[in-house]
């Protein structure tokens, strides 16, 4: 039990440093000195930009991370398959469409409260059409392969009713949902977003133990007392709600949801259950860092967050796959 | 592909119309059509409303300008069929259409008249002149042209030493620096652009809470057309809350989109704005 | 002490009748071997019992109505080991041991449960791979993990489907006399075997199935063989003078 201790303790102050970091960073690069202007109360705009304008932006890189590193590791354990996650799965670009609905058709208007309802909607659909195909699926290149469908459908979806919208610049729009950005975030875009992440933490919490019984195969699992269509709806609720607040946030982040629960699962000895908070605290720390690279580096206008997460998780996503091809078993 | 067919057919069908069949004599070419939403804005400003054949549908995102003065006017999708079934004279383009139509309507003998976005101030007159005489509007562009360097004039006439700050804002999550063409109009109304680099870049929120600015602009936010992004910084409440005690002027998009006349409305909003600021508060 | 009670236990898959209707009264202690061809449905019988596949008919294990039961109510009763393996992750040994105790929620953390894992590598012969990644383990190392897996939580009732079967000879004797030890303490055994030679010396019961049908349920001594084997089997059975089981070439 104490090596699980350490592990939360080691990542635990990995993310609080990166938080500091983040929250010393303003647009000009890494700026310390805010934290002397704003104690010492000489400067009020000091304060004003470290709780309003930088303090968002960093909990909302943690929340975003967390969720998706979390429900990456809950889609391997329930698939079995290390390759899964809410990217790669279609799961985001689902959770992007039912936002996009919501705001084209102006039922969110304003207000984060539709948009995430329509991104947790959409997410929760892509999560139940992926259990249903797991439960009969062995092959990994299978499951993948719907997930693939499942974006690309969601995708050219989106392409057609953006074609509705009377904006020319809404396929700029639609690249933004699908890089992802915590740029601009308020405390009330996140208020929005901390309870269904909260939930869906638990609800995927609850079947932990679960997902470590299912290694050993569906038939052996369903011996020693496997509740096979509660675990997939823990799962399927579970990672719907947080994938879909945190694509509601931040628009479809991708690869994190792989990389986080790969990097822990040595030390956690590969057991899924064990590795999914720590997998998730793991994905907070990675998309802290991704966040401070797309302001730090010299570029014009700012990166995306999607885009610095692809480029370091999409060569990581095919070594995991070469890998997988080379080992026994598939 | 299909494209091309038609056209081929198109140039086929009016070829054999003008030199198989003696008896008809051709069907003579007629009136303007637009290509789009800143063709839309010259041909409605320019052209007298029976001789408009017929203006994108883009118009009708234009509440400002465009639709009202578009009542009763057909639409036409830019393709080369529906704008070749009209038999225009004169095609008035932008961006509108696929690469390549200004050739495709040029081999029908439509005259098309291709429009430069300005990039300076100085650039709008002689623009407004040459499309003018394009289209055989050259009186009316004369007036509209009248029309905006008096504005500019008006504005020139009371540059303050030290201008005010200023900062453009629109839906976008960009601002703009001195040398863009809205740089221009906010320089020409006596306005300093808060953003200090050239070219766009974005808004510098953490700035403006140290120092707000002096006065802001507002362009763009007329028409849902123009929402772009939804993590605009634009949107940000810390951002609204500020600006919300700052003089502002407010345009529609029709007056900065598309570097023409128009932007002299920007011009006389922001003289208006400045002289509220000058007098004594 | 309770019996495993089956009572007209069938098993249907859309139009296909895999196992027909079936009755037999199973004893505490009693170790019964499920002998037949392929394909004859000793596997879904094992399944059956166990509730892995829907049922016809009853089974009772003691008072209990199995498929009354709960997944963890059942599986703390009923121990079974399908006949192929596989794991997932690279975790080690005795981290998938300890999955044995997945239905009795936090035992197997305790010190108690150490204990029980620790007792049952050994059992296995397979102590000195506790900390071993199941993917470095062999066909039979992992049989035997999988089969300590399932014998750690001390369920009364035990479906083995072939376990021996990727083990070599020696082996083989060593771990059906240490099952037959198990037999001992009141726990019951239904093993599935190919080896006739192995049930002769080690069951006390042997229910031969044919075709989905129960073709014959005896105990097991070599009248029983002589009568059954050759029919069900296609060959002959020997015996050599000292009495073990052979079939000619």
């Amino acid at each position: 039990m104490t090596s699980s201790i350490r592990l939360a303790v080691i990542l635990l102050a990995m993310i609080a440093l990166l938080a500091l970091a983040s929250l010393s960073t303003g647009p000009t690069g890494f700026d310390p000195a805010i934290w002397q202007a704003a104690m010492g109360r000489t400067d009020p705009a000091a304060r004003i930009i470290l709780t309003e304008l930088r303090l968002p932006r960093t909990l909302a890189a943690l929340l975003v991370g967390f969720a998706l590193g979390l429900s990456g590791a809950a889609l391997q354990g329930l698939t079995r398959n290390p390759l899964a996650e809410p990217g790669v799965l279609g799961v985001s670009a689902c959770a992007t469409l039912g936002a996009t609905l919501m705001l084209y058709f102006g039922i969110a208007a304003a207000s984060p409260l539709g948009v995430a309802g329509g991104a947790i909607a959409g997410a929760l659909l892509a999560t139940a059409v992926l259990a249903a195909f797991a439960h009969r699926l062995t092959g990994v290149a299978t499951l993948i392969l719907v997930g693939v469908g499942l974006s690309s459908f969601a995708g050219a979806l989106m392409a057609l009713l953006l074609n509705f919208a009377p904006n020319p610049f809404s396929l700029s729009d639609l690249v933004n949902w699908s890089l992802g950005s915590v740029a601009n975030r308020s405390l009330h875009d996140l208020a929005y977003a901390l309870p269904p992440v909260l939930l869906g933490t638990l609800v995927i919490l609850r079947a932990r133990s679960a997902l470590t019984l299912l290694s050993i195969g569906d038939l052996a699992a369903l011996a020693h007392g496997l509740d096979y269509r509660r675990t997939r709806l823990l799962i399927i609720v579970g990672t719907g709600l947080a994938v879909g607040a945190a694509v509601a946030l931040a628009g479809a982040v991708g690869f994190v949801g792989i990389v986080a629960p790969h990097l822990v699962r040595p030390w956690v000895r590969h057991d899924p259950g064990r590795a999914l908070i720590p997998a998730a605290m793991l994905g907070a720390a990675m998309l802290l860092v991704a966040d401070l690279m797309v302001r730090l580096l010299p570029t014009g206008t700012e990166l995306r967050l999607g885009v610095v997460a692809a480029l370091v998780g999409a060569p990581l996503f095919m070594l995991i796959a070469w890998r997988r091809g080379v080992s026994a078993h598939d | 592909m299909t494209r091309r067919c038609a056209s081929t057919l198109a140039a086929l069908a009016l070829a054999g119309c003008s030199s198989t069949s003696p008896p008809s004599p051709p069907v003579p070419l007629q009136g303007v059509v637009s290509l789009d939403y800143c063709a839309d804005q010259m041909v409605l400003g320019l052209v007298p409303r029976a001789d408009i054949r017929g203006i994108s549908p883009e118009a009708d995102s234009d509440a400002s300008f465009s639709t009202p003065r578009a009542r009763g006017i057909a639409r036409v999708r830019p393709s080369l069929e529906e704008i070749a079934a009209l038999r225009p004279r004169y095609a008035v383009r932008m961006y509108g259409g696929a690469p390549g139509i200004d050739r495709q309507l040029a081999a029908l003998g439509i005259t098309v008249i291709q429009l430069n976005f300005a990039t300076k101030l100085a650039d709008i007159a002689p623009e407004l002149q040459r499309v003018g005489a394009a289209l055989d509007a050259a009186p009316h562009a004369a007036r509209l042209r009248q029309d905006f360097l008096a504005k500019v004039a008006a504005a020139q006439r009371t540059v303050p030493n030290r201008p005010p700050s200023l900062l453009y804002i629109t839906p976008g999550d960009v601002t703009t620096g001195p040398d863009s063409l809205v740089g221009e109009v906010i320089r020409a109304a006596g306005f300093r652009p808060i953003r200090k680099e050239t070219g766009w870049g974005s808004i510098p929120v953490e700035a403006m809470v140290r120092r707000p600015p002096d006065a802001a602009l507002r362009a763009f936010f007329d028409s849902p057309r123009y929402r772009q992004d939804r993590w605009s910084s634009s949107a940000h409440p810390r951002l609204q809350q500020l600006l919300a005690g700052v003089p502002a002027a407010t345009v529609p998009g029709s007056a900065l989109g598309c570097g023409n006349w128009l932007a002299g409305d920007a011009i006389a909003a922001l003289t208006r704005l400045r002289q509220n600021i000058d007098t004594p508060s | 002490m309770t019996d495993l009670i089956l009572d007209g236990l069938s098993v249907t898959r859309g139009a296909r009748t895999l196992l027909h209707p079936l009755s037999a009264r199973i004893g505490a202690g009693e170790i019964v071997a499920v002998v037949g061809p392929n394909g004859a449905g000793k596997s879904t019988l094992l399944r059956a019992i166990a509730q892995l596949v829907p049922i016809g008919g009853r089974a009772h294990f003691g008072a209990a109505a199995l498929p009354a039961l709960s997944p963890h109510h059942r599986a703390r009763l009923v121990g079974y080991l399908p006949q192929s393996h596989q794991v997932a992750w690279p975790m080690p040994v005795r981290e998938m041991v300890k999955l044995g105790f997945y239905a009795y929620g936090a035992a197997g953390s305790g010190a108690a449960g150490s204990a029980d894992i620790d007792a049952m590598l050994a059992l296995c012969d397979i102590s000195h791979l506790a900390d071993r990644s199941v993917e470095a383990l062999s066909g039979g190392e992992l049989a035997m993990a999988a089969l300590a897996r399932v014998l750690v939580a001390r369920s009364p009732l035990l479906l083995l489907d072939e376990p021996v079967a990727a083990l070599d000879i020696g082996r083989q004797y060593q771990l059906l006399e240490r099952l037959a030890a198990l037999a001992g303490q009141g726990r019951t055994l239904l093993i599935v075997l190919h080896d006739l030679g192995l049930v002769s010396q080690f069951a006390s019961r042997i229910l031969w199935l044919g075709d989905g049908h129960l073709v014959a349920d005896t105990p097991c001594n070599a009248a029983a063989i002589d009568t059954h084997a050759g029919p069900l089997m296609g060959r002959t059975p020997q015996w050599t003078p000292d009495g073990t089981l052979y079939f000619q070439r």
